[in-house]
């Protein structure tokens, strides 16, 4: 079950609890230090790359690119302030998240091609956590990671792959683009 | 943010008698700060300077983005003194300026000190780049911390370098958003308690029941060990004889590893088929790297994780031309592993012929997991 971020518990002495006063001041913060905020997705279907694009990558586009995502952060509708296609950060969950990403295509047919994985944060580019120099034969793609502060029910992360070819994304298994998150740090 | 937030955790085994606040507030409150503030440091480089080629060079990252137990010297070089004793996961990326069309070679990685001795370079996959954007190489490894201390003193610390390989000094990339980065943060305690199982945070029991010292023990005590010392391995392939065989992507070979760095609840075998098995259900962040010696020839290298002999998952897969320094390629992804799965790691090149693995630095190949989360 998600629960929210814990503050340091506080047991005052001299106060008789209830069990929902132990449930609220040790088994709370310990199921959130044990299960993690976490985002663990795929994109599945092949998807257009303009070429020289950051190019924003749909997952949940298919049934099944969602491979986990306890406290349903990924919309692939825009709804209210969160755009479609992204990650709203879990109210109650602020702090540091570690976002991991592959950026995946096709055959670029390009022996000069580049691949990079892009985390936008807010609409606006955060990091470029890859860039790799695209094989001209094959799938080619590469991975990398950075770490975010984001506010809880405010901060909304998107996942952009940019290809200096005109390409589509593989859809093969074992070949898709990843976006995964996990909460590390108030 | 003041650090160190919190004592490390000592939890107390619990005998039959009153449950008093102060020694909840002691293991409970502390554990809770501490996991929750563990060690972190992400450091920067946004000045876009010349960086000298030829050789594993230190990387100065004076901008703080956070550091919330004060372990980061901001002079130059760049160092991460430790805190909190403990494994630190680390990682890195370093944008060169460099887009010309005679390929070059170019690494990210770490030098530093563990318990009180050098380490040499631990280097990240030497990535290869004849493309028109510019190259951006990543490292991460676990790195041990035993020895604390104030910054600038005598203590363990962690330090970022990179490498240049083209003839010259080129810049640093400062654009948007696109600068040498790298980051440190605490997973696990040096030592600690193994064979425990995933915490299942049960409700607490209401009267007539009652809580007992087991229940204690089991819920705090026993919770808080299993934090504090996750699931945690790192594997290493020691230079010898083996060779990465020439295959067509996406076929790989499982790269052999032979030497354990830590393995604390005994999940890795090493040799031809092996890899990590899951030894608790969860969330692990699983990290593979190869680096292949010098090879003349072209072609591509992958490296990927497959799960229970499954379809490889790829992270970096990439064009190589001729080198004279060695190329190669990491995966670094979050998995799903039930008790039992056994992760490896995949490599593959399609060069025509098998190449030895680059021997020039230790621990070059290597697989890491570490347990996140149920």
């Amino acid at each position: 079950m998600p629960v929210t971020e814990p503050p340091v518990p506080v047991f005052p002495a001299g106060y008789g609890p209830l069990p929902a006063d132990m449930d609220t001041w040790v088994q709370s913060p310990f199921q959130f230090l044990t299960t993690k905020v976490m985002l663990r997705a795929e994109l599945q279907a092949a998807q257009a790359l303009t070429a020289n694009t950051n190019t924003l990558a749909q997952f949940g586009g298919t049934a099944g690119d969602i491979l986990e995502d306890p406290y349903s952060g990924w919309s692939t509708t825009a709804t209210g302030s969160q755009p479609a296609w992204s990650w709203l950060c879990p109210q109650g969950c602020t702090g540091w998240y570690e976002f991991t990403m592959t950026a995946f295509t096709a055959n670029p047919g390009s022996s000069t091609d580049a691949v990079q994985a892009i985390i936008y944060v807010d609409g606006t580019e955060y990091a470029v956590t890859s860039c790799i120099w695209g094989d001209n034969g094959h799938a080619t793609g590469g991975c990398g990671a950075v770490t975010v502060p984001l506010i809880g029910g405010v901060d909304y992360v998107q996942g952009f792959i940019y290809s200096t070819i005109g390409v589509n994304t593989t859809a093969t298994a074992g070949q898709y683009p990843t976006l995964e998150a996990c909460w590390i740090s108030t | 943010m003041p650090g160190p937030i919190a004592p490390i955790p000592s939890p107390r085994t619990w005998a039959s008698g009153p449950i008093l606040a102060p020694s909840l507030r002691a293991d409970v409150s502390d554990a809770v700060a501490f996991l929750t503030y563990r060690p972190l440091g992400i450091f920067a480089n946004q000045s876009g300077t010349s960086f000298n080629n030829g050789a594993d060079n230190s990387l100065s990252c004076p901008v703080e983005f956070y550091d919330n137990w004060n372990g980061h010297n901001g002079a130059s070089p760049s160092q991460y003194f430790a805190q909190a004793p403990g494994w630190y996961l680390c990682k890195s990326i370093v944008p060169f300026v460099y887009s010309g069309a005679t390929q070059f070679m170019f690494r990210a990685g770490f030098v530093g000190v563990t318990g009180g001795v050098n380490s040499g370079v631990i280097a990240g996959p030497l990535q290869e780049n004849a493309s028109t954007h510019f190259p951006a190489p990543v490292c991460c490894d676990l790195i041990e911390q035993t020895v604390t201390g104030p910054i600038g003193g005598t203590g363990d610390y962690i330090q970022p370098t990179a490498f240049n390989g083209t003839t010259a000094s080129i810049a640093l990339q400062n654009t948007t958003n696109t600068y040498p980065y790298f980051s440190v943060r605490w997973v696990a305690l040096n030592t600690g308690t193994t064979g425990l199982p995933v915490p299942a945070n049960p409700a607490w029991v209401s009267p007539p029941s009652f809580v007992t010292s087991a229940f204690l023990n089991a819920n705090i005590r026993d919770t808080i060990r299993f934090l504090l010392y996750p699931p945690i391995a790192k594997a290493i392939y020691t230079p010898g004889s083996t060779t990465l065989p020439s295959s067509v992507f996406p076929a790989g070979t499982v790269i052999n590893l032979t030497t354990v760095t830590v393995d604390n609840y005994g999940g890795i075998t090493t040799g031809a088929s092996g890899g990590y098995t899951a030894p608790v259900t969860g969330n692990y962040f699983v990290y593979g790297q190869f680096n292949l010696g010098a090879n003349a020839a072209g072609g591509s290298y992958g490296a990927g994780l497959s799960v229970a002999g499954g379809t490889t998952m790829w992270g970096d897969v990439v064009a190589k031309s001729s080198d004279t320094a060695g190329c190669g390629v990491s995966v670094g992804r979050r998995l799903r592993l039930t008790a039992g799965q056994q992760v490896q790691l995949i490599g593959t090149q399609n060069t025509g012929a098998a190449i030895a693995y680059d021997g020039a630095a230790v621990g070059q190949t290597r697989l890491i997991a570490v347990w996140e989360g149920a």
